[in-house]
């Protein structure tokens, strides 16, 4: 078996899409060690050093592993996936998501050292009005920029290989990267908004005060979205890799473009049901964004149809002679 | 798009599902009135104190209304005002809440009393607590250091 030929991601994307996963495994890594903490602490016979509050290794564990980890994680994938199944990108375009790279652990590096200085112990959710040192806000909002920037370089690779070739179906994992990215862009509008126009003015003292019902609303209006955005990369895996492990054939290209297309759009209106017990909201809002929360069981069962019938008939007598099992695909 | 006939049927069945779900959760909501609190009032949270009924926390017992009793709560990090509610089991009572710095929860664990306090909202929730015995109240939203020591008690008495 040739090394190469399953990596046949270019190697300049790759070095890209790599240095995202050290950045994410080492979140992985602090952020499940302070995990780990909180359970001695919790147990009572364990006392952190250096005046190290509770709340402070909370707050980094919710950080590293929800914003930071996943964020990296994702956005390295999706570039992997669309350089190897694109074509590599264009020097610009690589230059973007270095730019994007640099700004999200430039970010990263500002939010987790106001946290360690218990500037902004505020947890991940970091609801006003607990205030957090401005630079923890500016560093999230890096996070977030150079996030863009690493979706833009995939939506930007996306529409090049569309004018390259005209009238054809674009490959499905890049389809997928983009309408999650496109769902993250979205997405992030919610929080982008809350931390600019309302959260880092406002630790910088030139606004007295927040709505803080304002704050949470764009708050979930991001933190839902956030999950299916968390979701969609290992639907990718299923729909586009495991059938390449097993040997077998996607059910449906179009059925997994739409149950995507589905997603994205049901990401968007749904953030009032992280707020159900809130008292600003009345009760029939509440209830429609349930109802529209409801919605995501259609791509998700047509997700775990897809999922079964290609196993399904992956299994079938004479379906192994006929597809052989090839690693490298 | 193609459509296997087992697909359609399994989209048939999930939507099916679907609907049955939300009707059954908009009957419960808009005919049993099983709504979750959402008053939709307002109060400048830097005056609680001053502002009626907040000035005077604590169990008070109304008549002419359709409830009891409005317990009135005060949070601010990181106790209640009352500490302590005794209340008789049974009765239809009204919880009238809000907060006076950061947000806080107030959930009655046993009970389906389960609110948000945020500061410049008041919290309502109209509920009969059936059960005797005593009722932790604690605080289920972050809301800073000392946020684990937050709580308060109703306790449910009988009528002697």
């Amino acid at each position: 078996m040739n090394t190469q030929s399953i990596l046949r991601v270019n190697h300049k994307d790759a070095r890209v899409a790599m240095a995202h996963m050290y950045v994410a495994f080492l979140a992985l890594a602090v952020g499940g060690l302070m995990g780990l903490l909180q359970v001695f602490v919790r147990s009572g016979r364990f006392e952190l050093p250096a005046n190290i509050g509770y709340y402070q290794v909370l707050t980094v564990h919710g950080v590293m592993l929800g914003l930071v980890l996943t964020t990296f994680f994702i956005m390295g994938f999706q570039y992997a996936v669309v350089s190897r199944t694109a074509g590599a990108f264009s020097a610009k375009q690589r230059m973007a998501a270095w730019i994007g790279f640099w700004l999200m652990t430039l970010g990263t590096t500002m939010a987790a050292t106001m946290i360690l200085l218990n500037e902004a112990t505020v947890l991940y959710t970091f609801y006003a009005p607990l205030q957090a040192h401005w630079i923890f806000y500016l560093g999230l909002t890096f996070v977030v920029v150079g996030s863009w920037l690493v979706g833009f370089a995939q939506v930007a690779r996306y529409v090049q290989w569309r004018k390259a070739n005209k009238g054809q179906t674009s490959p499905l994992l890049t389809f997928m990267a983009v309408v999650n990215s496109v769902m993250w862009f979205v997405a992030t509008l919610g929080v982008a908004s809350e931390v600019l126009l309302q959260l880092l003015p406002w630790s910088l003292g030139l606004i007295a005060r927040v709505d803080v019902l304002i704050t949470r609303t764009l708050f979930w209006y991001f933190g839902h979205a956030l999950v299916y955005f968390w979701l969609l990369p290992a639907y990718m895996a299923w729909y586009a890799i495991v059938p390449k492990i097993i040997g077998g054939k996607i059910f449906s290209d179009s059925l997994a473009r739409l149950s995507f297309i589905l997603f994205l759009l049901f990401s968007i209106p749904v953030g009032f049901h992280h707020q159900l017990t809130e008292p600003g909201i009345s009760a029939f809002w509440k209830f429609l964004q349930v109802v529209l929360t409801f919605m995501v069981i259609i791509p998700s069962l047509m997700t775990a149809f897809s999922m079964f019938a290609m196993f399904e008939t992956r299994a079938r007598p004479g379906a192994w002679r006929k597809r052989p099992v090839r690693l490298v695909p | 798009m193609h459509l296997h006939r087992y697909e359609k049927w399994w989209l048939t069945f999930g939507t099916g599902a679907l609907v049955v779900f939300l009707v059954v959760i908009g009957i419960g909501a808009f005919h049993q009135g099983d709504q979750p609190p959402s008053s939709v009032k307002t109060i400048n949270y830097e005056q609680v104190d001053k502002i009626a009924p907040f000035n005077e926390p604590g169990l008070k017992k109304v008549a002419g209304k359709e409830w009891e009793y409005e317990l009135v709560v005060v949070a601010s990090a990181f106790y209640y005002a009352p500490v302590e509610a005794e209340i008789l089991v049974g009765s239809r009572v009204k919880i009238i809440a809000t907060t006076k710095d950061v947000v806080h929860g107030f959930e009655v664990a046993g009970t389906n009393i389960n609110m948000m306090l945020e500061p410049g909202y008041i919290s309502e929730y109209v509920t009969t607590l059936n059960k005797t015995g005593e009722f932790l109240v604690l605080c289920n939203e972050y809301c800073g250091t000392g946020h684990h020591t937050m709580k308060s008690m109703i306790k449910l008495v009988g009528d002697e």
